[in-house]
């Protein structure tokens, strides 16, 4: 068939072999058809006529009609990956390709490494694999032993402010009010002191009184026991072993 | 001076009864007292019911005078106005015994009646010794003499009397039931 701009159509129709190949394109073909067949087996033993229409005189326009499909074909049919595990040294090929190769700069330009860490944070619980893992104990003792707590509270503490807020009541609570009394009222005297501002000529009198009478006491008793005679006597307190007992004199 | 860590251990610590009290009777506060003392103490007390009887019986015969001039006074007789006093006696000791151990003239002398375990002697024994004391005044005598310098009504009762200055709660020793 003719065209006007000197193009020819050919209608290729594949066969099996023949011995008697043609010439040109149409040899090629053949070839190329025979190659396939023989690669992909009865895909192309079958015989299957193609009509081909092949745009211009160009061998490359025919073979981007053809390649694809035979590649096709072929790739099904081949067991790539074993051919590339069972054929190919991977672990040269990717050594010498990481040699080649700036990771650390490849993964900083083109991954997004906000949302990788992002994604990777939402799917693990970090905080129970810290509990887990992490020596929490020893953590913070060295991280104490590196402080002065006292001097951190003292520069950044506002304990004035601490201190306002406190509710003291339970301290209060807390605190031996009785005995805190007891002992200022002991250690200033001020029994003394109110005796000496109050109580004037009477108590002071009755406490002359009673004291003399004391004098009295002793030195009668001392008297008649030298009368007697005999050592002294037992004024033990009431309540203590001496005077539970019923003897008597 | 002692800081309040050292004296809440004891250190330069008094005991508790001895505050109201001057230093110089402190240290033999709940010793049994001696017979001088018990026995101006029972002297204020008879004199102050004397003193009581008295102002009754004036009280009485103001009375009569007011009611019915011209009657002429007569002294009441002293048979009656002693046993007035005796039985006036008993119940003020009782009552002040069994109470707080101690009567007015006991609390100016600073002593007081305990029974041997330092507690507060039960009413019975109080109204036992007051009538004793008041029937028997001499055996007060027998604290003199006595090492322990008790009374006749001690020995038979088996009270004692203490100095106690203090103006608080008796000072009683191991006492479940202090007044």
């Amino acid at each position: 068939m003719e065209t006007d701009d000197n193009r020819r159509e050919v209608i290729l129709v594949v066969r099996p072999i023949d011995e008697d190949s043609p010439d040109g394109v149409f040899g090629l073909l053949s070839a190329m058809g025979s190659a396939m067949g023989a690669a992909v087996g009865s895909a192309t033993s079958t015989a299957i006529d193609v009509v081909t229409t092949v745009a211009g005189p160009s061998t490359s326009a025919v073979l981007d009609r053809v390649v694809p499909g035979v590649t096709n074909s072929v790739v099904q049919r081949i067991d790539i990956t074993g051919l590339v595990l069972g054929s190919v040294d991977l672990r040269a090929i990717i050594t010498s390709a990481l040699d080649q190769l700036d990771l650390t700069r490849i993964v900083l330009e083109r991954v997004d490494l906000r949302r990788v860490v992002e994604a990777a944070l939402d799917s693990i619980d970090v905080t129970e694999i810290v509990l887990q893992r992490v020596d929490l104990v020893a953590v913070v003792d060295a991280v104490l032993d590196q402080l002065d707590l006292t001097e951190l509270v003292e520069q950044r503490v506002d304990i004035d402010a601490l201190v306002a807020i406190v509710d003291l009541e339970p301290v209060i609570d807390r605190l031996p009010i009785v005995e805190i009394a007891e002992y200022v009222i002991e250690q200033t005297d001020l029994p003394a002191i109110i005796r000496q501002s109050t109580g004037g000529v009477a108590s002071d009198a009755i406490d002359a009184v009673r004291l003399r009478s004391y004098a009295t006491d002793i030195a009668t008793a001392r008297i008649v026991d030298r009368l007697l005679p005999r050592r002294g006597r037992k004024l033990d307190a009431p309540g203590e072993p001496e005077s539970l007992t019923g003897d008597e004199s | 001076m002692t800081t309040f860590s050292e004296w809440q251990r004891g250190d330069g610590r008094e005991s508790a009864e001895d505050y109201s009290i001057p230093e110089d009777a402190r240290e033999f506060q709940g010793e049994r007292a001696g017979f001088a003392t018990r026995f101006l103490a029972s002297v204020i007390d008879v004199a102050l019911v004397a003193l009581l009887m008295m102002s009754i019986w004036l009280g009485i015969e103001i009375l009569q005078l007011i009611f019915t001039p011209g009657v002429e006074v007569h002294p009441p007789r002293a048979a009656t106005l002693v046993l007035w006093g005796y039985l006036f006696t008993t119940f003020y000791w009782t009552v002040a015994w069994a109470t707080s151990g101690r009567s007015l003239g006991a609390r100016f002398m600073g002593v007081r009646v305990v029974s041997r375990k330092g507690e507060r002697v039960h009413w019975p024994v109080a109204l036992a010794r007051a009538a004793f004391s008041v029937g028997f005044p001499i055996g007060l005598a027998w604290a003199l003499i006595s090492k322990r310098n008790r009374s006749v009504q001690d020995v038979v009762l088996r009270t004692i009397v203490i100095y106690d200055w203090s103006l608080r709660a008796p000072l009683v020793i191991g006492s479940k039931h202090p007044t």
